[in-house]
This record gives structure tokens, C-alpha cells and sequence, in this order.
């Protein structure tokens, strides 16, 4: 490969010789005479030395080119040094030959004689048309991967025949078909294939290659094309392609020389101390690393390509063997080289140099002197103290830092030929200039040597046992599990097929650990870096693909959720919507007729207090064909609520006189000891506060009877449920209330009793709730005492007596005479209805009544009651307001009234008279049994309804009369009193009487006993005087609230 | 790719969604626009009843008053209507979201086969998956309500996962799943917090509350039968 060269202007001969060839006959210029030398020319042409004769005709050459040598070339000539040289006349034949071309080339050399170049035409030979150029380039499309798995890429070898001859030869003598080579290919390139994907699904079970590994020879990372770095498969050596001497990349491993010759022991740099590294082998079978070999001026290697073997060991100097290294302090190990600072003689291997990071650097360099330019390779190395300044920096742990400087001289080579550059050239085989002396201060001492002898026996035991793990590297054959084999072969049919599987794997195994597990597939092998990349990116790409997917669902869902949560609330919205209708809707009911929807709610409760629903419908005529003769106008809760609906109540009165009717009727229609009876009983007690309590409130909120609406502005509050423990505590005391009428006192006890009894329960609460009922009872019985006037009781009687078949006329009468007397009557009606006490039974009905005649406007007469001196006597003031009775009803003018009057006169003058006159016809109906009476009422509606009113009036009278007389007596005898009376006078004649009687004691009983007037009422169950007595005040009751109300 | 395949089908069945909703939105406003002028008629109606009722006859007021009351069934029936369309409205969008639930675990069960099918497959789709996994778990916490009980015992599957798994896995739910709370969000149970963990709901139709965290009702376990809200609990009682 050499090129010849030229260099025409410095020949003076004009004729160059050809150097390589006369090199044979070219003597050397120590043989040459004076004479001979005098007559010839030394040209140095790029390193070699040309001798041209004097007397050669110098041909001129016309050559424009001297293209720069590299270093190879220049290197690789190797006999530059070789003067060729000889007489100018015998040197030319023997280059004329081989110089033909270049000679007729350049057109000179008029002496030689140049073949002519001889032709002929060819005439018939037409060219043929070119194909036409395809409009496209051809282009190597490499085949993707997944295509060439499914190809088969394994070729044979030759091992591989063999053992397949081996088998088949077998298989023969067995009797068994012959395996085709095919077929083992295919198999061994499925199995490669499978661990492959073995490999890679293994993750990174291989050592990954450095990515910044760096050749170990020049210590640099750069990476050409054309000079790669390698790695060894075993021991990982990296090295670049020129620094190792591998000019071609194998196929498939690639082992380092020390791995490949010596895989078993680890071998040792002659050179040097140090192991590991890149080794080749000596000439003479040593190793020395190549470092060394470059470094070490007197050693070179054979073949500057291949850069094996190393020689010139033997050429090294002792001196030099006996430099002592200065980093590693080892005397006689290998052979040093010294700093090349001029009189610094600092020795060092070459390796601890270059761990120890010393300025080292191989240059090419071109000089030009006297003798024309000179391509050399400059190799300078320093110690420590002189490495230039800018290049004392550590590139990597224990390794040389390069940075360039001028060159300098190798110290070894200082005393070389003096005139002449220093060509260390490292492919130089011969060393034959340096090899004069080692010049510096030499200490070798054989001491020394001795020494490091006997280091290196020391060495040797430890060194084999410390490599001996490392010797047998880890050949990783990814397994291939059976399942997987067994696939692999599926789709082949042969016989004997899973015997000849298993050697084949067994053998493919073998193969693969002697390759130290590198691929037998090239491309798997070369690949598998740079697919595991591909694939990791590619699996990248997959996952942010996916990734941005499921993001986009969960992004979808989160919207769908969000819609979701929207709706939800749409949904809650009009849940609420719905329910602000409905309340619209009641409050809009409530605001135009609020009436109704009281008289709704108070109905409901009424109601409710008829759990049997007997008053719920009307009386089925049909049931009872003669209720009608009985009742005039019946009524029941439907009826009530229908006439509620259509609007036709428009006061409180009208609504309670339907309920008032509902308990009359029944009480009228059945017996006293019916259950419906009772149920009436029952209704009207518990009604009655449910009206009151409704009436509470309607004056409270105030209502317009024309419109059922609410009143324009309120009425005026009286507060009914403030309240203060003041005003009870100051009730309480009899004193403070002295100046009031005990019916007055009554009506307030009985208005506290109400108040304390609704709040919260309370220590003081139910203390005063005992206080109030005491202070109540008391006051009842007091007013029990005085004899009530006869009136009340007369007028009932006449009333009923009178009027009977108008009962609701003579209700009317009651009603308007009575209004007057509301509070109070409240205040009593309360006592008669919850708490009916015994002694009002008989006696009560008489006071209220007259109580009810006497203070004539209740809600004037309040006030003036209250402003009325407390020196008014209780008596005197009965007395009053019996006057005060007379006069008003004559005030009111109406004619019931004063007949009532005149009945109350005569009443007064005679107070059993209309006793006997009603009662005695009649006697025997009262005398009779509940269940003659009965039938009585069955049959004969006429001789019943008198004997009814008998019976009421009786009672009153009989009430009456006993009363007023005892009202001078104490309680006691007040009581004993009706007692014994009623006992005398009913004794023979009046059996339901009696029996009143008695419940009427047992009520007292229980009301002394339990001192409570709520729960006694409940108690009083059939006292016929008493429900008159009710019945009667109920009506009076009513009446007083049209009053009242009219006069709100 | 087959996993794509139903997601698309879902994402047609989906298309219609927003039509639906608009459709029934409307609907809804056109249903509130009947009952504004219904509510409208009535006050007039009572403004007149109210001038004129001294005049009236029971009847009349009673014929007039019946106006007014029927305007308000009126009324009711179109607040019916909304409350139904509402619901309707909402079954429709949570059936889309079980489907979608449902669609997405196929997907993530898909994807489980694939790795595990192919054992070369690289760990990072194990790591995607698991991460999804993860994902749909802290997804499904806010939000699943009555599916709660479905989404609370997934777990966690850890298989042993490279590092790139880790990384994967630590990267991937932080960035979807920190939703921000939607102050709009419906509130729920006697605390009036939003929905989480297991919640109950009220028996009681007509329940303004409707559903309760477990911990607020002093629950652990589902109870049998039918449970009633302590409010609602206490209006039975009162009724009674």
C-alpha cells in the first residue's frame, strides 16, 4: 500500500528513485566509499533518504501533487531507513521495470520505452440501449425486525455440520430419517431468536454497554466510524479498532487476545508492574500490554496492522530495566520510561503512568527542516512536576490526563542520531537506532531485581487464586423454558423429533457458552443495544399514548361526574321548588281564609277526640228509621266540614253550634248510659276546650266574619300567654284578689292554671300548678256556698220546658242573653267541663247560670270589676249583680228574656214550683229505668222530650233551691246539703238521679282527693245535671263568643 | 386496537348526551315558565278574591277559591313533572357513567391480559396499568356513592414492578386526580359535607336529605332493611 512518492524539486538529479526497490541492493551508507558517497545525492523524502547518483539525468516531473502522508503510510514504511543506494547506472534498470507506469504516467523518462497502447474497433457491437433509469432510486430498505424474526438467519458453520453429521449418522445407524440442514437452521434460529426475547423480557440481565467507555490503550472516548471502540465479550476490555490492531469488526464475539489465548490465566505485562489493560503477546510468548510496547521507545510490533506480535524486548536496555517508577516505587518490574523534561530523568512505567494520570501524548507531527518535511509521531510524556500547566487535571480515576505540548524528546531516544529527528515509530518492527544506550542515570542494581523477583514469585499464588473467579466469566444463555421448545418445534414433523429438540438445544447451549453467550445471529447480537433502545422508546411512545387515552377517559369521566353532580343539584332544586308550592299554597290559603283553615284545624282536632268516628257521618236512617222524629237537625263532622268548605260558617258560634248540635242530638237521641251517649259526654268536655282554645286564638288573631280574612290590623294583643311568675304568685294570695268577685278570681286562677300548666315543666311550675288548683278549689266551693240565684236554673227549666220543640230557639235565647258573660264563663266553663266538681253539679250549673245573668257586659264589667274598691263585700255584690241581671236582660229586650225574667221571679218567689208543676206529670218517666226510658225514647218522641226537659229542669231546680239556702252555711254542709236533699227527694222517685247523685260524690271524691279539676272531669261520666248543666253553659258559652266577637 | 373498540362504542352512545340534556333542560325551563305564570294567575286571582270576597257568596268564594286551588295542582304537577324529569335526567347520566366505569375497568383488565400474555412485554405498560389501577381507585372515592362498596376493595396490586413502574406510578395519579373540589358539589347528610366513603340512604322518599355518611349516622356496617334518617325517624314518630 505504499504509494510511490516524489519529491522532484529537491532532487537535483531530476530523477527520483524508487526507494522500496532498491532497497534490495541498496547498500547501506556505512558501506559506502567516499568516493561513492561523493558522487551521489541523500534526498530525505518524507522520513526516507534517497540517494540519487550525480551523473543520473534528472528527469523533470511535472508533478503537482505531494498529497500529505498520513501517518500510517509513512509509518508503515518500513525501509525508510534504508538508503537506496547505489550508482546512479545500475540502479535504473532494476526500477525500470516495475516503474514502468509511473514513468510513462508522468511522461518523462525518454529513455524507457512505453508499450503503445493497441485497440480495435468493434464495429458490429452495437451498444445496447441502457434500461431506462426507474423514475425512483433504488433504495436498501433494511426489513423491520418482526419480518426478519420470521426468516431464518442462521448459517451454518462448519462445527455445526459436523455435529450434524455426527447426529445424522446416528440417527441413520438408528434407523431414523436424516435431519436436514434446513431444518437445523431453522431450529437454531428459533432458539436464538427465543432468547433473544428471553434476554430482552430479562431486562438487563447483560451489561449494558459504557456509554462513555473509553479505549484503555489511548485513554480517549472518541468514536469514529471507521475506528470503533471494541469490548472484549469476556473481560470487557474497551479498545479502539487502531489502538488494538482490529481493522475489521468480526462477526460475532469479539475477545480480546488475552481473553482469546489465555482465557484460563491472567497473564502479565513483561513491561510493566501493572494487570489488566490490553494485552498482546511478545515474540517470544510474554505479554505486554500496548501501551507499553508503544511507549517504550526500543520495543515495536511486528505487524503495524495487526500490531502483533510485540518485539524488541530483547533490544531494551538494562538501564532501562532497571529505572525505578517512581509512582509505584517498584525497582526492576518491567521496563520505565522517563520524563522527557530535559535533565529530569523521573522514571515511570507506562501504565502507572497513566493511571497515575500523567501528561502523555502521542502526536503526529510534521516538521520540516534542512532535509524537507518529516512526518513523525511525537510521544512526549512528563512527571508530575513538569506536566504542563494547563493539563494537570485528573480526566478519570488512576488515568492520564493529555493535553498537548511541544513535543519533546523521549529520553531514551535523547542520545539517537543527532542530526535526524527522532521517528518513534511504533509500528517500527526494527529498532535499531534507539537501541544504543539508555541514556540518563541507569540504577539498576540487581538487588533490585532480586527483589522484585521475589515480588513476583510472592505475587503469583495470590494473583492466580484472586483471578481465578474472574478467569471463568459469566456466560449468561438465557434459559429457554420447555414450554417455549416445545413451540419452537411444533411445526416441525420428524421423527425422533424431542430427542434430536433436547441434543440440539444442548448443543446450541454448548455453542452459545463457548461464544461466551454472544448471539450466533449477528444481527441479534448488534441489535440488541440498539433495539433495546428502540424498543424502550417505542414502549415510551406506547405508554404516554395510553397515558394521554386514559386521560382522556378519565377527563370524560370526570366531566360526566361533574354533569352528574349538576343534575343532582337540578334535582334537589326542584324537590325544593315543589315544596315552596306547596307551602305557597298553604300560606295562600291561610291568607284568604284564614278563618276556615282554623276551623279546619279545630275540627281536626275535635276530630280526633271521636276515635270511634261516631260522629263522623251522618246518622244512617236506615239503621235508625226514626231518628228524624227524634232530631230535627241532625249533624255530624262531615257535614260540619262540608259546610266548612262551602264557606257557610262565617263566625266561631255558628261552628260551634253545629258541634254543640252533634253532642245534643246524640245525648238527646240515646241513653245516658249508652255508649254513644258517653261518647258525647266525652266529645263535649274534651271539645270544649279544643273550641276555647280556638277561640283563644281567633280573637287573639282576629277575624272578619264578613270576609273569613284576617282583620285589617290585628286586635288588640292581649297577650293571653305572657306571663310572669309575678302575676301568679300575686293571685295567689287572697288578698290581692280580694276586691274581685270569686267568680272573677275564678275565671283568673283558672286563666294562671292554663298558663302555668303550658310551660315547660318546672320545679316552680308544678309547685304553683298545686298552689293555683288549691286556691281553684277552694274558690269553687266557696262559690258553690252561696245560694246561686234560682233563676238560672228556672230559666233552663222554663226554656227547656217551654220550648222545647224549638231547642235551638231557646239555645238562642241563652245565647244572646248570655254573651255578656264570657270570660267568666269560660273561667267556669273550664271548671264545669274539665274539673266538675260534685258540688257544682248540683249547685254549679245554678251559679254559673246566675253568674252569667249578673255581670250584664263582661268585657266592660271586667275592668270595672277590677276597678271596684275591694271593700265590696262578696255578698252585697251577688246581690248587686243579681239586680245587675235583672236589669240587663230587660236592657236586651228580647222576649225569651223576660220571660225567662218573670220565671226567674217566680222562680225566686217559688222555688220549687216549677218543679212540681214540670215534674210531677212527668215524675214517673224520671222515675224510670234507663231502660224504660229507653223505650220511651223509642217510641214515643213526644212524652220524651218533656220528660227531658223535666229532667233538666229538676235538676236545676232541685239544684237550685238546695244551693241558694246553703250559701249562708259553710262548705261542709253546702255539700252535705244537695247531698242529703237530693237523697231525700229522690229517694222513692229518682233512681237515674241517684245514681247521678252518687257519681257526683264519687267526683268530689276524687276531686278533694286528687285536688286536680282536669282529670275529674274525665271522671264524671253520666251526672245527667251536670251535662245539662254544660250542655247549657256550652250553648251560653257560644253565645257569649258571637257576643264577643260581634262586639270586637 | 380491541380495547379501543368498545370505548369508541361508548363514546357514540355518549354523542347523544349532550342533546338529551339539553332537550330535558329545556324542557325543565319551559315547565318553570308554566308554573311562574301559574304562580302570576294566582296572585292575581287573590289579590281579587281578597278585594271582592265581602261580596261573595259562599259559593262564589268557594267557586273562586277552587281557581286558585287548581292553579296551584297546576302548579304541583308541573314541580312533579321537573322532579321527575330531574331524576330522569340523572338516572340517564349515571347509567353513562356505570357504563363508563364498566367500560374502563374492561379496558384496564385488557391491558392486565396483554402484559401478562406477553412476557416480553416491557414492565413500564405494568406500571402504566397499575398506576391506572391506582387512578380509578382515588377516582372512584369521591365520587362513588352507592358503588362504593364495589370500589372500596380493590387493592392494590403490587407486582413487582421495575423502577420504572415506581416512577410511573409516583408521576402518573398525582396529575389527573387532583381535581380541583367543585364548590358546586351537592352536599350531603346531617353535616352538609359532600359525598365520601360509604353513604346511606334515607328510606324515607320524601327525605330532604336523602343520603348520610356512615360515621355521621353512627353506622360501620349496612344495616338490614330499611334505615330512616334520625330527622326522619323523628317525623314518624311524630305522625304516630
Amino acid at each position: 500500500m505504499r504509494k510511490p512518492r516524489r519529491k522532484s524539486r529537491q532532487n537535483a538529479e531530476g530523477r527520483r528513485s524508487p526507494s522500496p526497490y532498491s532497497l534490495k541492493c541498496s547498500p547501506t551508507r556505512e558501506t559506502l566509499t567516499y568516493a561513492q558517497a561523493q558522487r551521489i545525492v541523500e534526498v530525505d523524502i518524507d522520513g526516507r533518504l534517497h540517494r540519487i547518483g550525480i551523473y543520473d539525468p534528472l528527469k523533470i516531473i511535472t508533478e503537482d501533487e505531494l498529497t500529505a502522508q498520513d501517518i500510517t503510510e509513512c509509518n508503515s514504511n518500513k525501509e525508510n531507513s534504508e538508503q537506496p543506494q547505489f550508482p546512479g547506472k545500475s540502479k535504473k534498470p532494476s526500477s525500470k521495470g516495475k516503474k514502468k507506469e509511473s514513468c510513462s504516467k508522468h511522461g518523462s523518462g525518454t529513455s524507457f520505452h512505453l508499450p503503445q497502447p493497441s485497440f480495435r474497433m468493434v464495429d458490429s457491437g452495437s451498444q445496447p440501449e441502457a434500461p431506462p433509469l426507474p423514475a425512483a432510486y433504488y433504495r436498501y430498505i433494511e426489513k423491520p425486525p418482526e419480518d426478519l424474526d420470521a426468516e431464518v438467519e442462521y448459517d451454518m458453520d462448519e462445527e455445526d455440520l459436523a455435529w450434524l453429521d455426527m447426529v445424522n449418522e446416528k440417527r441413520r445407524v438408528d434407523g431414523h430419517s436424516v435431519v436436514s440442514a434446513d431444518t437445523f437452521e431453522l431450529l437454531v434460529d428459533r432458539l436464538e431468536k427465543e432468547s433473544y426475547l428471553e434476554s430482552r423480557s430479562s431486562g438487563a440481565q447483560q451489561s449494558l454497554i459504557d456509554e462513555d467507555a473509553f479505549c484503555c490503550v489511548c485513554l480517549d472516548d472518541e468514536c469514529h466510524n471507521s475506528n470503533v471502540i471494541l469490548f472484549c465479550d469476556i473481560c470487557n476490555l474497551a479498545v479502539h479498532q487502531e489502538c488494538y490492531g482490529v481493522p475489521y469488526i468480526p462477526e460475532g464475539q469479539w475477545l480480546c487476545r488475552c481473553c482469546l489465548q489465555s482465557p484460563s490465566r491472567p497473564v502479565d505485562c513483561v513491561l510493566c508492574p501493572n494487570k489488566g489493560g490490553a494485552f498482546k503477546q511478545t515474540s517470544d510468548g510474554h505479554w505486554a500490554h500496548v501501551v507499553c510496547a508503544i511507549w517504550i521507545p526500543e520495543v515495536c510490533f511486528a505487524n503495524t496492522v495487526f500490531l502483533e506480535p510485540i518485539e524488541g524486548i530483547d533490544n531494551i536496555p538494562p538501564a532501562r530495566w532497571k529505572l525505578t517508577c517512581y509512582i509505584c516505587k517498584q525497582k526492576g518490574l518491567g521496563a520505565a520510561i522517563q520524563c522527557h523534561k530535559v535533565n529530569c530523568y523521573t522514571a515511570f512505567h507506562v501504565t502507572c503512568a497513566q493511571r497515575a494520570g500523567l501528561f502523555m501524548k502521542i502526536e503526529p507531527m510534521r516538521e520540516t527542516s534542512l532535509n524537507g518535511t518529516i512526518f513523525t509521531v511525537r510521544k512526549t510524556a512528563y512527571c508530575e512536576a513538569h506536566s504542563p500547566p494547563g493539563a494537570a487535571t485528573t480526566r478519570r480515576k488512576g488515568d492520564s490526563p493529555g493535553s498537548l505540548s511541544e513535543a519533546g524528546d523521549e529520553e531514551g531516544l535523547k542520545e539517537g542520531c543527532g542530526e535526524e529527528e527522532e521517528k518513534e515509530e511504533v509500528e517500527e518492527e526494527e529498532e535499531d537506532e534507539g537501541q544504543g544506550g539508555v541514556g540518563g542515570p541507569l540504577k539498576g542494581l540487581p538487588k533490585k531485581n532480586k527483589m522484585a523477583l521475589k515480588q513476583k514469585i510472592k505475587k503469583e499464588p495470590e494473583e492466580v487464586s484472586r483471578d481465578t473467579p474472574s478467569t471463568v466469566p459469566m456466560v449468561t444463555v438465557p434459559q429457554i423454558p420447555s414450554y417455549r421448545l416445545n413451540k419452537i418445534c411444533s411445526g416441525l414433523s420428524f421423527q425422533r423429533k424431542n430427542q434430536f429438540i433436547q441434543r440440539l438445544h444442548n448443543y446450541w447451549l454448548l455453542k452459545r457458552q463457548a461464544r461466551n453467550g454472544v448471539p450466533l445471529i449477528r444481527r441479534l447480537h448488534s441489535h440488541l443495544q440498539s433495539q433495546r433502545n428502540a424498543e424502550q422508546r417505542e414502549q415510551d411512545e406506547k405508554t404516554s399514548a395510553v397515558k394521554e387515552e386514559l386521560k382522556y377517559w378519565q377527563k370524560l369521566r370526570h366531566d360526566l361526574e361533574r354533569a352528574r353532580l349538576l343534575i343532582e343539584l337540578i334535582r334537589k332544586r326542584e324537590k325544593l321548588k315543589r315544596e315552596q308550592v306547596k307551602i305557597q299554597q298553604a300560606a295562600m290559603e291561610l291568607e284568604l281564609m284564614p278563618f276556615n283553615v282554623l276551623l279546619r284545624t279545630t275540627l281536626d282536632l275535635l276530630q280526633e277526640k271521636d276515635p270511634a268516628h261516631i260522629f263522623a257521618e251522618p246518622v244512617n236512617l236506615s239503621e235508625v228509621p226514626d231518628y228524624l222524629e227524634f232530631i230535627s237537625k241532625p249533624m255530624d263532622f262531615s257535614t260540619m266540614r262540608r259546610k266548612l268548605e262551602s264557606h257557610l260558617y262565617r263566625t266561631l258560634e255558628e261552628f260551634e253550634e253545629d258541634f254543640n248540635l252533634i253532642v245534643t242530638n246524640c245525648m238527646k237521641y240515646n241513653a245516658k248510659d249508652t255508649i254513644f251517649h258517653r261518647a258525647a259526654v266525652r266529645l263535649r268536655d274534651l271539645g270544649g276546650a279544643i273550641l276555647r282554645h280556638a277561640r283563644r286564638q281567633a280573637e287573639n288573631i282576629g277575624y272578619d266574619p264578613e270576609r273569613g280574612t284576617h282583620l285589617p290590623e290585628s286586635p288588640k294583643l292581649e297577650d293571653f300567654y305572657r306571663f310572669s311568675w309575678e302575676d301568679v304568685d300575686n293571685i295567689l294570695i287572697p288578698e290581692n284578689r280580694a276586691h274581685l268577685s270569686p267568680e272573677v278570681q275564678l275565671k283568673e286562677l283558672l286563666e294562671k292554671l292554663d298558663l302555668v300548666s303550658a310551660m315547660r315543666s318546672s320545679g316552680a311550675r308544678t309547685r304553683r300548678v298545686r298552689l293555683l288548683r288549691r286556691e281553684i278549689n277552694a274558690l269553687r266551693q266557696k262559690l258553690a256556698q252561696p245560694p246561686p240565684p234560682p233563676q238560672p236554673p228556672s230559666l233552663n227549666k222554663t226554656v227547656s220546658n217551654g220550648e222545647l220543640p224549638a231547642e235551638a230557639q231557646g239555645d238562642v235565647t241563652v245565647l244572646e242573653q248570655a254573651p255578656q258573660e264570657e270570660p267568666e264563663d269560660d273561667g267556669d266553663r273550664d271548671d264545669s267541663k274539665l274539673p266538675p266538681p260534685p258540688t257544682l253539679e248540683p249547685t254549679g250549673p245554678a251559679p254559673s247560670l246566675s253568674e252569667q245573668d249578673s255581670p250584664p257586659d263582661p268585657p266592660t264589667l271586667k275592668p270595672i270589676n277590677d276597678s271596684k274598691p275591694p271593700s265590696r263585700f262578696l255578698k252585697p255584690r251577688k246581690v248587686e249583680e243579681d239586680e245587675l241581671l235583672e236589669k240587663s236582660p230587660l236592657q236586651i229586650g228580647s222576649e225569651p228574656l223576660q220571660r225567662l225574667l218573670s220565671d226567674n221571679g217566680i222562680n225566686r218567689v217559688s222555688l220549687m214550683a216549677p218543679d212540681v208543676p214540670a215534674g210531677t206529670p212527668l215524675s214517673g218517666v224520671g222515675r224510670r229505668t234507663s231502660v224504660l226510658f229507653k223505650k220511651a225514647k223509642n217510641g214515643v218522641k213526644l212524652q220524651r222530650s218533656p220528660d227531658r226537659a223535666l229532667e233538666n229542669g229538676e235538676d236545676h231546680g232541685a239544684v237550685g233551691s238546695p244551693a241558694s239556702p246553703a250559701s249562708i252555711e259553710d262548705e261542709q254542709h253546702s255539700r252535705k246539703r244537695p247531698r242529703s236533699r237530693s237523697c231525700s227527694e229522690s229517694e222513692g222517685e229518682r233512681s237515674p238521679r241517684q245514681e247521678e247523685e252518687t257519681g257526683v260524690t264519687n267526683g268530689f271524691g276524687k276531686h278533694t282527693e286528687s285536688g286536680s279539676d282536669s282529670e275529674c272531669s274525665l271522671g264524671l261520666s253520666g251526672g245527667l245535671a251536670f251535662e245539662a248543666c254544660s250542655n247549657h253553659m256550652e250553648k251560653n258559652w257560644s253565645a257569649c263568643l258571637l257576643k264577643n266577637s260581634i262586639s270586637v | 386496537m380491541a380495547t379501543a373498540m368498545y370505548l369508541e362504542h361508548y363514546l357514540d352512545s355518549i354523542e347523544n348526551l349532550p342533546c338529551e340534556l339539553q332537550r330535558n333542560f329545556q324542557l325543565m325551563r319551559e315547565l318553570d315558565q308554566r308554573t311562574e305564570d301559574k304562580k302570576a294567575e294566582i296572585d292575581i286571582l287573590a289579590a281579587e278574591y281578597i278585594s271582592t270576597v265581602k261580596t261573595l257568596s259562599p259559593d262564589q268564594r268557594v267557586e273562586h277559591l277552587q281557581k286558585i286551588q287548581s292553579a296551584y295542582s297546576k302548579c304541583k304537577e308541573y314541580s312533579d313533572d321537573k322532579v321527575q324529569l330531574a331524576m330522569q335526567t340523572y338516572e340517564m347520566v349515571d347509567k353513562h357513567i356505570r357504563r363508563l366505569d364498566a367500560d374502563l375497568a374492561r379496558f384496564e383488565a385488557d391491558l392486565k391480559d396483554k402484559m401478562e400474555g406477553s412476557d416480553f412485554e416491557s414492565s413500564g405498560g405494568r406500571g402504566l396499568k397499575k398506576g391506572r389501577a391506582q387512578k380509578e381507585k382515588r377516582g372512584s372515592r369521591g365520587r362513588g356513592r352507592r358503588t362504593s362498596e364495589e370500589d372500596t376493595p380493590k387493592k392494590k396490586k403490587h407486582k413487582g414492578g421495575s423502577e420504572f413502574t415506581d416512577t410511573i406510578l409516583s408521576v402518573h395519579p398525582s396529575d389527573v386526580l387532583d381535581m380541583p373540589v367543585d364548590p358546586n358539589e351537592p352536599t350531603y347528610c346531617l353535616c352538609h359535607q359532600v359525598s365520601y366513603g360509604e353513604m346511606i340512604g334515607c328510606d324515607n322518599p320524601d327525605c330532604p336529605i336523602e343520603w348520610f355518611h356512615f360515621a355521621c349516622v353512627d353506622l360501620t356496617t349496612k344495616p338490614k332493611g330499611k334505615w330512616f334518617c334520625p330527622r326522619c325517624v323523628q317525623e314518624r314518630r311524630k305522625k304516630k
